[in-house]
């Protein structure tokens, strides 16, 4: 038996006292386990150490629990920018979000549907006092103009405003002219008749319907029948014009140099 | 110590034989039911958890002892809990203290029995632990205060206690016999 001696301490096993009876007791106890049971243990040792070995060896590496929280998050974010993206490029997502990503996309320089840079303000002094609508002066956005009715710059500013940078985005028909609405003093703008509308390109885009072409008879110096109504003008409602028969420059039986312009005014 | 470490069975095997008599001796002493298996258990936890012992020859006989502390603790609770189980044909009660049977059983077969032995059965399980702790495994009280999780002023009271408690138990045996 392996005797373990200390000397920093007494002994309990010193001779006289406890010591011989503790001695006689641990004689007593320490008795070596009997063969058979040996050899269970020393088989039973050899097992654990060949399974110690085998769970020493290389497992294969799983990413951890934060790497795939971390894979997981961020894929979560692509998508989700990805898809809000998306929508806020076609304009389909509702208004207070899609003014938000238009702002954002707008800081970093991209033209996204909705987003304040591409609005075109319109001034109130432009409109005919009385007679404009309630969001003549507002600023409207030039997108979705077609399905809005609002007004464009050339339909308010008649033919004045001939070269109205948004012109070919407009689509024809699509002035939205509120009949009456122009707010153009006839004989304030000199426009020329036949020339109004024409910087926008576009046939019909010249929001000016029959008798609004701001020419006051005898002052435009349009000759009757010149008033170059485009056609497509259809977008006028009839009867909407505004226009008093006889204060318009062009009187029915005048316009014969545009056949066909005055089909939809007439009435 | 390091051929163990790197799992060498035979290293082991040496450990076992250097160690396995005190070993055993501390769990029967602690009264555990069935020494043997616990010292099994003992030497198997001690490959498992070879890789977490950092020390010298010193260390690892502390370390193997708290591992043989805490099975023994472990059988008792076993124990313990099959006696508390009605339906459990193995937890009959017996009446007697844990460990008396198997002790009973030894003096008989080895015709030993020293007034020392019967008087440390008298002493609480903490006082014995603490007894047994410094004459079989001969680590100092600061030592058997690591073993046990307690304070060294608390086993130092601990072994007071027992001594004075042997002492007692050894004079009123020798009264009388």
């Amino acid at each position: 038996m392996v005797m373990f001696v200390r000397s920093d301490e007494p002994s309990l096993l010193e001779p006289g006292d406890l010591g011989d009876q503790l001695r006689e007791l641990r004689d007593e106890l320490c008795v070596a386990p009997d063969e058979h049971v040996r050899a269970a243990h020393l088989a039973a040792i050899d097992a654990a150490v060949m399974d110690a070995a085998a769970h020493r060896m290389p497992r294969p590496e799983y990413p951890s629990r934060r790497t795939r929280v971390f894979a997981l998050t961020a894929a979560a974010t692509i998508g989700v920018l990805g898809i809000t993206g998306g929508m806020a490029a076609a304009g389909t997502l509702p208004g207070p979000a899609q003014r938000e990503v238009a702002r954002v996309a707008d800081a970093v320089g991209w033209e996204i549907p909705g987003h304040p840079g591409a609005s075109v303000h319109v001034p109130a002094s432009d409109a005919k006092p009385g007679r404009k609508s309630p969001s003549a002066s507002t600023t409207t956005s030039v997108h979705g103009e077609g399905r809005s009715g609002k007004q464009t710059p050339a339909a308010t500013n008649g033919a004045s405003d001939t070269t109205a940078p948004t012109g070919p985005v407009t689509s024809p028909g699509n002035s939205g002219t509120a009949p009456g609405q122009t707010g153009t003093t006839p004989g304030q703008t000199g426009t020329t008749p036949g020339q109004s509308g024409s910087g926008s390109g576009a046939p019909g885009n010249s929001g000016n319907a029959p008798g609004q072409t701001n020419s006051s008879p005898g002052k435009s110096g349009a000759a009757p029948g010149l008033t170059g109504m485009a056609h497509g003008n259809a977008a006028n409602a009839p009867g909407n014009s505004g226009i008093a028969p006889g204060s318009s420059g062009s009187a029915p039986g005048h316009n014969k140099g545009v056949q066909g312009a005055d089909t939809s005014v007439t009435g | 110590m390091s051929a163990a470490k790197l799992g060498d069975a035979a290293a082991f095997g040496a450990l076992y034989e250097m160690y396995a008599a005190r070993v055993l001796g501390y769990v029967r002493g602690l009264g555990v039911p069935d020494p043997e298996d616990t010292l099994g258990e003992v030497f198997v936890s001690v490959v498992r958890d070879i890789g977490n012992f950092h020390g010298d020859r010193e260390d690892f006989r502390r370390w193997l002892f708290t591992i043989a502390h805490r099975r023994a603790m472990d059988a008792h609770r076993v124990r313990s809990r099959k006696r508390e189980d009605p339906t459990d044909p193995l937890g009959m009660p017996d009446g007697g203290a844990p460990g008396d049977d198997f002790v009973d059983g030894v003096v008989d077969r080895l015709g030993l029995g020293s007034r020392a032995r019967h008087a440390v059965e008298q002493l609480t399980e903490d006082q014995r632990a603490v007894v047994l702790l410094r004459i079989i495994a001969d680590l100092s009280v600061a030592e058997t205060a690591e073993v046990l999780g307690k304070q060294p002023g608390a086993v130092k009271t601990l072994q007071r206690r027992a001594l004075a408690a042997l002492r007692r138990a050894l004079i009123l045996m020798a009264v009388s016999s």
